[in-house]
């Protein structure tokens, strides 16, 4: 725990003071988040680290590989949809953003039985990403964990198309009331690329004027106030 | 997305630079992350942010409530059993922290069963803390009540860690240590469970 308590201080000492008022005022209102983020349980693909998000801004999801399950299967495991229901119907989110990444090891498990084989649990969970992966395994392909690139997209944009079969979900949308997008995260170079839903094609985020379409009218503008420094 | 966005372009101004050499490394190397850290959904309780910590040292599993289920061999899909394989088994992380938080919404719906009413899923997976409602039966300050469950949440989740035959098999011989932790949103307070005792025990 040692490291963890040294981190707490840390936090004590430097982001406690910045953020006191905010903290306080969530817990009297409760919080009230905009985004349901739907990441990886992966060390290093740390979405509120990656969007500096501030406390109460990102409702968070993490398991491995990022994985939205089928709204109707009845297989006994809740957890992932407990808690997009709860975002979405007790919170209101206004986005659902599924986040993957490079060299994830969900994904590379999906692609490769043997890798998943003696660990419990594992094989069955990423079992569900198969229709994403399953046109990208080359042959011969062991599953290492690199170069999955197009499967890792194709995970998340499997989750997307399960999210939109979620009834609450598919409804909020049609009204305009709820955005669901795609993001993939690239740890090697920090580049993160969007999901393009005309194209369906991930691009990245550094190409200027690339996002005039997703600053339409319709979405809450953003809140400079609340992001500690001005990156442009 | 455009908060993101911004949110985004901020992290590859500041923190990029800073972490550049250290995400290369991450990638060339692979994680070897020493926590797996099992904590709520609530936005106002994140891990990365209360533990100030790099990329690279949390694996992180986030539900609602912050629950572990209890080691179920039948061949439902669970994702935070899966999550807790991958972290112990393959990961081979040293540490398992389990965190709870203050307010949170999903202690309520196990106190107030019509929370969950209209929202798929949550009764069941709430249902899981059905030993912690009971639990807390007696006290009548709903506000201690609360309070008492988000604690006694944590230690039912350690409780079911311990169910997991990989996990126990660790623990016992030394590899893995488990511990659990509340965070006062209000006041920003770390308390830890002392296991010795069931105690929780603020930080300083």
């Amino acid at each position: 725990m040692d490291r963890l308590i040294r981190g707490y201080r840390e936090f004590r000492k430097t982001r406690w003071p910045e953020e006191r008022s905010n903290y306080a005022r969530m817990a009297k209102r409760g919080q009230r988040p905009e985004y349901l983020l739907i990441a990886c349980s992966d060390s290093r693909s740390d979405p509120a680290t990656v969007f500096s998000a501030n406390p109460g801004e990102l409702f968070v999801v993490r398991n491995v590989a990022a994985v939205v399950p089928p709204y109707g299967d009845d297989t006994g495991f809740y957890g992932t949809r407990a808690a997009i229901a709860y975002a979405v119907m007790a919170l209101n989110v206004r986005n659902v953003v599924v986040m993957g990444h490079a060299q994830c090891g969900g994904v590379a498990a999906a692609m490769d039985s043997k890798v998943a084989e003696s660990i419990p649990f594992l094989r069955e969970w990423v079992s569900l990403l198969k229709p994403a992966v399953e046109s990208k395994i080359p042959k011969g392909h062991h599953g290492h964990g690199h170069g999955n690139t197009d499967a890792e997209r194709a995970a998340v944009k499997l989750s997307i198309e399960r999210l939109r079969g979620y009834p609450f979900i598919a409804e909020r949308e049609k009204t305009g009331a709820l955005h669901v997008d795609g993001l993939r995260f690239d740890i090697a170079n920090g580049i993160l690329e969007v999901l393009n839903h005309d194209t369906g094609e991930f691009e990245p985020v550094e190409r200027p004027g690339l996002f005039s379409r997703w600053f339409g009218s319709g979405r809450r503008a953003a809140t400079p106030a609340n992001i500690r420094t001005a990156a442009e | 997305m455009d908060r993101l966005i911004q949110g985004y372009r901020a992290f590859k101004s500041r923190r990029w630079p800073e972490e550049r050499a250290h995400y290369e490394e991450l990638a060339a190397k692979g994680q070897k992350p020493d926590y797996l850290v099992i904590a709520c959904s609530d936005s106002r309780a994140d891990p990365a942010t209360i533990f100030d910590a790099a990329p690279g040292e949390l694996f992180v599993v986030r539900n609602v409530a912050g629950i572990v289920p209890p080691y179920e061999t039948d061949s439902g899909y669970h994702g935070t059993s899966a999550a807790l394989a991958f972290a112990v088994v393959t990961l081979g992380v040293k540490q398992i922290l389990v965190l709870g938080h203050a307010q949170c919404g999903g202690i309520a719906a196990a106190i107030d069963g019509r929370l969950t009413e209209g929202v798929p899923f949550l009764g069941n997976w709430i249902a899981l803390l059905e030993p912690v409602r009971a639990h807390s039966a007696h006290v009548h300050d709903p506000a201690a009540r609360h309070v008492a469950m988000e604690r006694d949440c944590v230690k039912l989740s350690l409780d079911n860690l311990m169910s997991f035959p990989f996990v126990a098999e660790r623990v016992k011989d030394g590899r893995l240590r488990l511990n659990g932790a509340r965070f006062g949103i209000a006041d920003g307070r770390l308390e830890i469970l002392d296991r010795a005792s069931g105690e929780f025990v603020a930080v300083e």
